[in-house]
C-alpha cells in the first residue's frame, strides 16, 4: 500500500510537469494542425541551454527567463520559415519535414557537446521533505509547483485576453476567426512563438529532473504526443489528464515492470488509444479543423 | 443621391477546372437591402466568400470606392464588411457572449452587447451557455449576432432561412427590419427561394443562375420576367 501510494505522489508530481512539457506541442497541434515531430529537440535544446548558462556561472531563474526569451524568437523564425509552408501540405509530407528538422537538431546539439548523458544540478535541491513515510524530493516538488503555475497562466492567458481568446478560436474555426477580423498569420506566428518558449522553459525542467543526451528528443516527443492523445487536445484542463495518465503509467511500469519498459508500455497504451479512444481517456474531443 | 457602399465587377471564381462564379457585377447602394436569389450550386456561397476575401477570385471589389483586392479577410472586416455564413462558423466550445465578443475583435467593441441583446433578447438568456449544445436557430441568431458585434457598414448573410423553422425564418425578418431602421447599415442577403423573407427586407434583387446574373429588378417583379420564370419554373 505504502509503495502504490508512493508512486502516486511521484506520478503526481511529474504529472504537473508533463503538462506543461506537452503544452506547446498542444498549441501547434491544436491551432495551425501540425503534428511537429521536432518539439523533443527544442525541449532538448532548453536543456542543453540551460546546462551550458549554468555551468557559465548563470543564474536558474535568468536561464529560464532566456529559455523562455530564446524559444519565442525560435518559434517566431521557425513558423516564418517552415510551419506557414508546411500548412498547405499533405499530413505525411509535414511528418516528414520535422523529423527531418529533429535529427537535424539532434545531430547539431551533439556536434556542439558530444553524446555525453548531462544534467543540471541545483545547490540546495539535492534533498527531500518527508511527509510521514513519504518522500517528497524537492528538485520534483519545485518543479511541479513552477509547471502548475505556468499552467494556470497559459490557462488565464487563453481564457481571458484578447490575443488568447483569438488563438482558440482559430484552433475551433478558422473561416470563423477570420471574419472576427483576427489575422490568421499573426496568430500562428504567436502561437508557435508561445509554443516553442514553453518547449525550452520546460527543457529547463527536463534537464532537472533526469540526465539527457543529443538523442532524446525522439522520447519527448512520443511523450508528449501521449500526453495530448490521453487527455485530448483544445483544452489546458486535458493536458493536465494526460499528464497524469502518462505519469502514473511510467511510475507503475517502471516499478513493477522495469525501468527500461517504460517508453515500450507508453508505446504499447498509446497504440491502444488511437485504436479504441482517438478522443482521449476522457472523451475530450479534437477540435475539428475548418 | 444615393451612394454606392458596394461595387464588384466582372467578378469570377472558379475552384480548379469547376466554374462557380463568371462575370458578375452589382452594386450595393448605403441604406439599402439587396437579396441575390438563386438555386442550388448557382454560386451565391461563392460570391460572398469572394467579397469577403475568402476565395481567390478574378475582377474588382471596391467597397466605399476603395479597390480592396488585395485585402485579406482581417482587413476587410477592419473596414466594415461583415459575414454571416449558412455552415455559421461558430465557436463550438465557447459561450454564447465569448463568441459575441470575437465579433468585436476588430471593430465595434463590449458596448455593442447592448444593442445586440436588445435585438434577440432570447440570446441573453443563455450567454453564459456553450454555442454547441444550442439548437439550429439560436446557433443562427449568435452568427448574425456576431456578425453585428464590429457595427458593420455592410452586413451579408448567407441563405438566412436555411433549416429554420417558418415562425423563426419571420422574427429574424423581423429583426433584420429592426436592424435596417436603428443602425446605419446595408444587408446583403442570398436566397434559395425568391418569395421568401427577403422580399419582407429587401425591395432590390438579383437572380443568379449557374453562375451568371440572369436577372434584377423589384423583388416583386422579378417572378414576372420570363427568364427568372424559366431558371424557377421550368416554364417559358
Ligand atoms: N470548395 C469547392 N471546391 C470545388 N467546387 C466547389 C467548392 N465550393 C463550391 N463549389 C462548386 O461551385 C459551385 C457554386 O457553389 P456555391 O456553394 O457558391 O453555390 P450556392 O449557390 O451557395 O449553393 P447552395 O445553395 O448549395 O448553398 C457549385 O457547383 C459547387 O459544387
Ligand atoms: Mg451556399
Amino acid at each position: 500500500m505504502e509503495v502504490i501510494l508512493q508512486l502516486l505522489i511521484n506520478a503526481f508530481l511529474l504529472g504537473g510537469f508533463y503538462a506543461l512539457l506537452a503544452s506547446g506541442f498542444s498549441l501547434i497541434w491544436g491551432v495551425l494542425g501540425l503534428i511537429n515531430l521536432a518539439y523533443g529537440s527544442f525541449v532538448l535544446l532548453g536543456a542543453y541551454s540551460a546546462y551550458f548558462l549554468h555551468q557559465k556561472g548563470f543564474n536558474f531563474w535568468l536561464v529560464l527567463f532566456i529559455n523562455l526569451f530564446l524559444g519565442f524568437f525560435l518559434g517566431l523564425f521557425l513558423n516564418r520559415l517552415l510551419f506557414l509552408r508546411l500548412l498547405r501540405f499533405e499530413a505525411l509530407s509535414v511528418l516528414l519535414l520535422t523529423f527531418g528538422l529533429d535529427v537535424l537538431i539532434s545531430n547539431l546539439i551533439n556536434l556542439f557537446f558530444k553524446g555525453d548523458v548531462r544534467s543540471v544540478s541545483l545547490e540546495g535541491l539535492g534533498g527531500s521533505f518527508f511527509l510521514g513515510e513519504y518522500i517528497l524530493p524537492k528538485g520534483r516538488l519545485l518543479v511541479f509547483v513552477l509547471s502548475v503555475f505556468f499552467i494556470l497562466l497559459l490557462y488565464l492567458f487563453l481564457k481571458h485576453t484578447k490575443e488568447g481568446r483569438a488563438i482558440r478560436a482559430v484552433s475551433m474555426d478558422r473561416v470563423g476567426a477570420q471574419l472576427c477580423g483576427i489575422d490568421l498569420g499573426r496568430t500562428y506566428d504567436l502561437s508557435s512563438a508561445l509554443a516553442h518558449s514553453l518547449a525550452m522553459f520546460s527543457g529547463a525542467f527536463y534537464g532537472l529532473l533526469q540526465g539527457f543526451t543529443p538523442f532524446d528528443s525522439g522520447f519527448i516527443t512520443l511523450k508528449v504526443f501521449f500526453v495530448c492523445i490521453a487527455g485530448g487536445l483544445g483544452r489546458v484542463e486535458a493536458l493536465l489528464l494526460g499528464g497524469f495518465a502518462l505519469a502514473v503509467l511510467e511510475q507503475f511500469s517502471g516499478f513493477y515492470v522495469g525501468e527500461g519498459y517504460k517508453s515500450a508500455f507508453a508505446l504499447l497504451v498509446l497504440f491502444l488509444l488511437l485504436a479504441f479512444r482517438p478522443y482521449g481517456i476522457f472523451g475530450v474531443r479534437l477540435h475539428e479543423r475548418a | 443621391m444615393e451612394r454606392e457602399l458596394l461595387r464588384v465587377e466582372d467578378l469570377s471564381v472558379y475552384y480548379g477546372e469547376v466554374r462557380a462564379l463568371e462575370g458578375i457585377s452589382l452594386r450595393v447602394f448605403e441604406n439599402s437591402a439587396m437579396v441575390v436569389f438563386g438555386s442550388n450550386g448557382s454560386g451565391k456561397s461563392s460570391l460572398l466568400k469572394a467579397i469577403m476575401g475568402l476565395v481567390p477570385y478574378q475582377g474588382k471589389v471596391f467597397f466605399k470606392g476603395k479597390n480592396i483586392d488585395s485585402l485579406e479577410t482581417h482587413k476587410r472586416v477592419a473596414l466594415g464588411i461583415s459575414l454571416a455564413t449558412d455552415l455559421k462558423n461558430l465557436f463550438p466550445y465557447m459561450s454564447v457572449e465569448e463568441n459575441l465578443l470575437l465579433g468585436a475583435y476588430r471593430r465595434g467593441g463590449r458596448e455593442r452587447f447592448e444593442k445586440v441583446y436588445e435585438y434577440f433578447p432570447e440570446l441573453f438568456e443563455v450567454r453564459k451557455r456553450r454555442v454547441g449544445e444550442l439548437s439550429g436557430g439560436y446557433q443562427r441568431m449568435v452568427s448574425i449576432g456576431r456578425a453585428l458585434m464590429s457595427s458593420p457598414e455592410l452586413l451579408m448573410i448567407d441563405e438566412l432561412s436555411l433549416g429554420l423553422a417558418p415562425k423563426v425564418v419571420e422574427r429574424l425578418a423581423q429583426v433584420l427590419l429592426e436592424i435596417r431602421k436603428k443602425e446605419e447599415v446595408s444587408l446583403l442577403l442570398v436566397e434559395q427561394e425568391i418569395y421568401d423573407v427577403s422580399s419582407v427586407v429587401c425591395s432590390h434583387g438579383y437572380v443568379l443562375d449557374l453562375g451568371r446574373l440572369v436577372a434584377q429588378g423589384k423583388v416583386k417583379e422579378l417572378l414576372e420576367k420570363d427568364v427568372v420564370r424559366r431558371v424557377y419554373l421550368g416554364i417559358a
